[in-house]
């Protein structure tokens, strides 16, 4: 198991919910990875869902887990991890069944759009920092290994729960 | 050297064999499997019988996985019994195989109804390639089909069926489509989709007889109403239970399943089980039964495995989840999702339903817990449901924001293409049901790691995971 591998992880108090990275995924996945044709002829899907409760939101994508719920719910082997540690799916296998859609507790996998085929952050071979984390104007997403984050996040006051 | 003995070569198997070669490198894996293929993905089969996949799309694994483990497959034999005082298993073509560590994952059999006239040609079952080839090498001279059970198998092969122009007529003891999974509401969407398709089906009827010619040939049904159809062929599909049958009489505790404890073995030490034959802890019904669906078999494989070969793993839990979609229909579920609204005072169902969507969203809570949902239609992000279940959290004080509003990225992205105003001060009125509604601690934990969920909550003796939403509230 390899628990060094870098992930995209959120911080929610420098998020104010721009949703920029999600503008940013959806160009980057995007077959022409310009935003006004991902927008108007593409079929612009965000693998990272911004999160909004009231007054904070923080951006959630993929935690590529050491032990992946949808790499267990895959019928065909479609859904798998890398040696490198990323979860990813490859598409020409994947039969559309959505086991993993309803597997994955974040919410991180979902139906492709205008495809039968699953969807997911794949953190962007292609790019040294993922689209999202060098988007997002406020640092709140870093590209990390788990155990340096864990040092790095600043001890906070619990947040009130206020009910209405 | 450890001599390990893995009877079946399917999902739970494969996933034993990782998670011992993780930990033991040089121990003898010897696998039994009684079907002359690689590990397959079993739940392709239905695809490939309507034309969908091509057939060499089947192996799961193919022989380079069993190379590279140093696993050696004895194909066309089966496990007979097994011998637990002297530690040695009975296989079909005689042979005697010593071991230290037996894996049972042998996997589940189809349930045949005592019905009149239903041995014989002309009558199928559908859970392995063998079952698919018999059927697919008959398609020529088969016109019209009657498919027993509106269980998943049994709609996956009706619409297979269906793809092949063949006419099928769906024929389902219980009121509903998806009986495991839909309650009647449900079971409309479900039947507006095959209405729309063309399909037939029986509701709340059951075959008793089926009617042969002079030759043997299946030529009718007849139902318990009275009712006759016409048809050249039959597909049973009413469950598939555990096999047993290899441990019959050995020593090895059996209910409906072989019976394992927190770390997959049975009560005979060295002896684990995994998968659809086995008989796992539910954290919903808090009581052990069998699951008979792949990720638990996955699930089941990985732990038992690794105890194996020597690790200390327990498997906390686990419940039915599901995926499903049928001419058009999708529909997601886990856990207890078809109980209906009325029927236990202790439990409460909430529902969200846009007919003209097609979208229908059901949780079921008891305790202040997620015990099982349901959505048809868009099913995304479903899965923050599922982890819910998992961490069995209090959902009491966004209960209502549960099925209203999932999380979606819509309000970025609408249907039609143009983007909307981003407007900041709109934004504290937005609240949608998402990781953002959950205590702060808990997100924390959660988004901060990549562990399983229901692994970091720990259960105690009531099933209740102690990092609980209540303890943020005050
Ligand atoms: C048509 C179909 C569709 C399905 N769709 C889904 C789905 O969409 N989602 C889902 O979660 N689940 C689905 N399932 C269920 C899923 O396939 C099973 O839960 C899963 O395959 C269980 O894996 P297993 O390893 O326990 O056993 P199985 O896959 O049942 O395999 C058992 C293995 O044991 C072998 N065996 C049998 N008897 C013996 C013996 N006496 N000795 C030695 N070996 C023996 C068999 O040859 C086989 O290799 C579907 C099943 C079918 C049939
Ligand atoms: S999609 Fe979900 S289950 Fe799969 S690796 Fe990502 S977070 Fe884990
Ligand atoms: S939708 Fe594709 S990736 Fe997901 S479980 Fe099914 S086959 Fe695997």
């Amino acid at each position: 198991m390899n628990h060094r591998i870098k992930r995209v992880y959120p911080i929610e108090e420098n998020c104010m919910g721009c949703r920029l990275c999600e503008v940013a995924c959806a160009i980057e996945h995007s077959e022409f990875k310009d935003p006004i044709m991902t927008f108007f002829n593409g079929k612009p899907q965000s693998f990272t869902t911004v999160e909004v409760d009231r007054n904070f939101s923080f951006s959630l994508n993929c935690r590529h887990c050491d032990e992946p719920y949808c790499v267990e719910a895959c019928i065909t082997g479609a859904m798998h991890k890398e040696p490198d540690g990323r979860v990813i799916v490859y598409e020409d296998i994947c039969v559309g069944c959505y086991m993993c859609v309803v597997s994955c507790p974040w919410g991180a996998v979902n139906p492709k759009e205008g495809a039968k085929k699953a969807a997911k952050c794949d953190l962007c071979p292609d790019r040294e920092l993922p689209a999202c984390v060098q988007a997002c104007p406020n640092r709140a997403l870093v590209f990390d290994t788990t155990e340096e984050l864990v040092f790095e996040l600043p001890e906070e006051e619990e947040e009130p729960f206020v009910e209405g | 050297m450890a001599e390990y003995l893995i009877a079946g070569n399917s999902v739970a198997a494969v996933s034993a064999i990782q998670a011992i070669r993780e930990r033991d490198k040089e121990g003898r894996i010897t696998v039994i499997s009684p079907e002359p293929y690689t590990a397959y993905c079993r739940p392709l089969i239905t695809y490939v019988l309507a034309g969908d996949v091509e057939e060499w799309r089947l192996p799961y694994k193919r022989e380079s996985f069993y190379q590279q483990n140093k696993v050696e497959v004895l194909y066309n034999v089966k496990l007979d019994g097994v011998d637990v005082s002297e530690r040695t298993a009975y296989l079909s073509d005689g042979k005697k195989v010593a071991f230290d560590k037996l894996l049972l994952a042998v996997g589940g059999k189809p349930f045949i109804p005592p019905i009149e006239g239903i041995d014989g040609p002309d009558v199928y079952t559908f859970t392995t390639i063998a079952d698919m080839k018999a059927l697919a090498g008959r398609l020529e001279d088969i016109k019209k089909v009657v498919v027993i059970g509106a269980g998943m198998i049994g709609m996956k092969t009706a619409e297979a069926l269906a793809k092949r122009d063949k006419e099928v007529v769906i024929v389902e003891l219980m009121d509903r489509i998806l009986p495991m999974v839909l309650d009647k509401e449900g079971s409309s969407f479900a039947e507006k989709a095959l209405d729309r398709a063309g399909i037939s089906y029986v509701l709340g009827d059951s075959v008793v007889g089926v009617g042969r010619d002079a030759s043997g040939k299946v030529r009718r049904v007849e139902l318990k109403s009275g009712a006759k159809i016409e048809c050249d062929a039959v597909v049973v599909a009413v469950g598939v239970r555990p096999n047993t049958t290899p441990v019959e009489g050995s020593g090895i505790e059996v209910n409906k399943g072989i019976i394992v404890d927190d770390m997959m073995e049975t009560n005979v030490e060295g002896v684990y089980a995994a998968g659809d034959c086995a008989e796992s802890y539910d954290i919903i019904l808090g009581q052990k039964r069998p699951n008979l669906v792949w990720p638990i078999a996955y699930r089941h494989g990985l732990i038992a495995g690794a105890n194996m070969a020597g690790g200390r793993r327990r498997f906390v839990g686990g419940f039915p989840i599901n995926s499903i979609g049928f001419f058009g229909f999708q529909v997601v579920s886990a856990g207890m999702s078809a109980v209906g609204e009325d029927e236990e005072a202790s439990i409460e169902v909430l529902k969200f339903i846009d007919e003209s969507k097609g979208v229908y969203r059901k949780v079921v809570i008891a305790n202040n817990r997620l015990l099982g949902f349901c959505v048809i239609g868009d099913i995304r992000r479903a899965g923050l449901y599922t982890g819910l279940i998992w961490s069995r959290m209090d959902v009491s004080y966004f209960k209502e924001l549960l099925v209203e509003h999932i999380s979606l990225p819509e309000a970025i992205y609408p249907i039609d293409g143009a983007l909307p105003a981003m407007n900041f001060s709109d934004r504290k009125n937005i609240r949608r049901f998402g990781w953002a509604v959950f205590p702060y601690s808990y997100r924390k934990l959660f988004t901060g790691y990549s562990a399983r969920i229901e692994e970091i909550c720990a259960f105690d003796d009531k099933g209740v995971c102690f990092y609980d939403g209540a303890d943020d509230e005050g």
